[in-house]
């Protein structure tokens, strides 16, 4: 080991963050260099000190009881208990919903999965504090974009049938010529994604109700799904205030068996988009190339 | 949507079993007000600041207490990460005008980030009485983000991990800037170390 390597590994062994094959090096260390346990000693006393000189604070009680306040207050009561009510939304984001009359529309449905080594970050996104809605706790179809995505990805048969647009110009006349559906199509170039394939989706209705497009970079890929019509109660996009982002979390029982993730929602115009994120980061990343709104929910109405 | 819609319309217990109820989880989140308060202060550095961040912070968390998911390193590092969010957003927000962002920013350009560097000197035996002050200073005087990961890991007692998650950084991250804060603390006691009779030690002294 090196010095360097030697330091952070002492300091390391005074925040207790060793593995047991470190372990057993730092014995090894400590056995030929003795005098390094006052390093680590020196090192937990510092560690004391910055709590001592620095946690002397506590919240004063004017903070403390508007606090406490704020637990009170039957909104968030609600909101603790709307899970536990079928079809119920939650409170929180009860002044973003929508009027009901924002059934019909483009939804345009973005499920993202693992994405390594993007490029050109976005400025940075407040996800955390996209409204969220749980549109219908119960609902399976919640799930449907993250289910859709994974069984592509693990079913090749599947996907083979599904997918019959394997060009961006067959895709683009597919669109314009035969749904009449006035959609933009994401270039996420600058995230080294290209557009492979895309197949039509129906709900059972007879007609193309949503178009699933995958992108891939590498063994990566990004699914961005397009809707068009769909009555309220089977895309939930009724809830999407144009220009503000969403978190769609699945808490059906389906999904308490198997997580799946949440996903963020949010309509520009006539589109509702839909993000599901590997993680945070990449949700970040994906953002501004797919037109997210950066949006804080305090300045929706 | 598309296929797959489920019928059932049951909610089901384990669910809610494996989440934590709404008082037990005001209670809980309630508990670690002096800390986030602490936190929020740190990182506005004005009380009126704090005072309006905690209280944004708790809003947002019992609002989407739903979200919660015990197993995913408990309240504390979830109320950190929300007030870490509210704070930035605020930032970010105050950036957009044309004068709050210096006042926010004020300390993030005032000093740069602390060095590799390693403490010269055995300091295992000093009075800790007496570097108190000199130490909150030079706790102050790092750039922010090292000194937000030097108070959870030394006030708040988090580990790594913790850490990482709330700060949204890998932990190769966190331990690189807390080795970095710590060492630059010990450089600025270096002095105070001579000053009390603490032996500095020479290079040959420093971690093998």
């Amino acid at each position: 080991m090196n010095l360097s390597e030697t330091t952070n590994l002492l300091r390391r062994a005074a925040d207790e963050e060793l593995t047991s094959e470190e372990v057993q090096a730092l014995e090894s260390h400590l056995a030929a260099h003795p005098q390094d346990r006052e390093f680590i000693a020196f090192e937990r006393r510092l560690r004391g000190a910055v709590g001592r000189v620095m946690g002397d604070v506590s919240a004063p009680q004017d903070v403390r009881a508007a606090v406490q306040a704020q637990a009170a207050q039957p909104a968030l009561r609600l909101a603790g208990t709307a899970a536990s009510a079928p079809g119920a939304l939650r409170a929180a984001p009860r002044r973003l919903l929508a009027p009901s009359g924002l059934a019909a529309g483009v939804v345009l449905l973005v499920g993202a999965a693992v994405v390594i080594g993007l490029s050109g970050r976005a400025d940075w996104f407040d996800w955390f504090r996209a409204p969220q809605i749980d549109i219908s706790s119960e609902d399976g179809s919640l799930g449907f974009p993250i289910d859709e995505h994974r069984r592509c990805e693990s079913d090749a048969t599947y996907a083979q049938k599904k997918f019959t647009l394997h060009s961006r110009e067959q895709l683009r006349q597919h669109f314009a010529d035969e749904l009449h559906w006035n959609v933009s199509l994401p270039d996420l170039g600058a995230f080294g994604y290209e557009f492979a394939e895309a197949g039509n989706c129906s709900v059972g209705r007879g007609t193309v109700d949503s178009v699933h497009l995958r992108y891939t970079n590498g063994p990566s890929t990004l699914s961005v799904w397009i809707e068009q019509s769909m009555p309220s109660d089977l895309t939930h996009s009724a809830a999407i205030v144009e220009g503000h982002a969403y978190l769609v979390t699945p808490t059906n029982r389906e999904a308490a068996r198997d997580a799946k993730g949440a996903y963020y929602a949010w309509r520009d115009c006539d589109f509702v988009y839909r993000l599901v994120p590997a993680s945070v980061d990449q949700a970040r990343e994906m953002a501004v190339a797919i037109g997210m709104p950066d949006v804080p929910a305090e300045e929706i109405h | 949507m598309g296929p797959g819609r489920a019928s059932g319309r049951e909610h089901g217990a384990d669910e809610r079993a494996e989440r934590l109820d709404r008082r037990e989880f005001e209670a809980q989140a309630l508990e670690h007000l002096d800390a986030v308060y602490r936190m929020a202060l740190q990182l506005s550095r004005r009380p009126e600041d704090a005072a309006d961040l905690v209280q944004e912070t708790f809003l947002k968390a019992l609002r989407a207490s739903e979200r919660f998911e015990p197993k995913g390193g408990g309240i504390r590092p979830w109320l950190f990460k929300i007030l870490r969010n509210v704070f930035y957003s605020r930032v970010v927000r105050e950036q957009r005008g044309p004068a709050a962002s210096e006042n926010i920013h004020q300390h993030a350009s005032g000093s740069p980030g602390p060095d590799e560097s390693k403490p010269a000197w055995n300091l295992a035996s000093m009075d800790w009485e007496h570097v108190d002050d000199r130490l909150k200073s030079a706790i102050n005087s790092l750039n922010p983000e090292y000194r937000e990961v030097l108070l959870l890991w030394g006030v708040e007692g988090m580990k790594y991990r913790e850490i990482a998650l709330i700060v949204d950084v890998p932990i190769g991250t966190v331990m690189s800037r807390l080795f970095r804060a710590r060492a630059a603390l010990a450089q600025q006691l270096g002095p105070l170390a001579a000053e009390v009779g603490i032996r500095v030690e020479d290079e040959g002294a420093d971690p093998q």
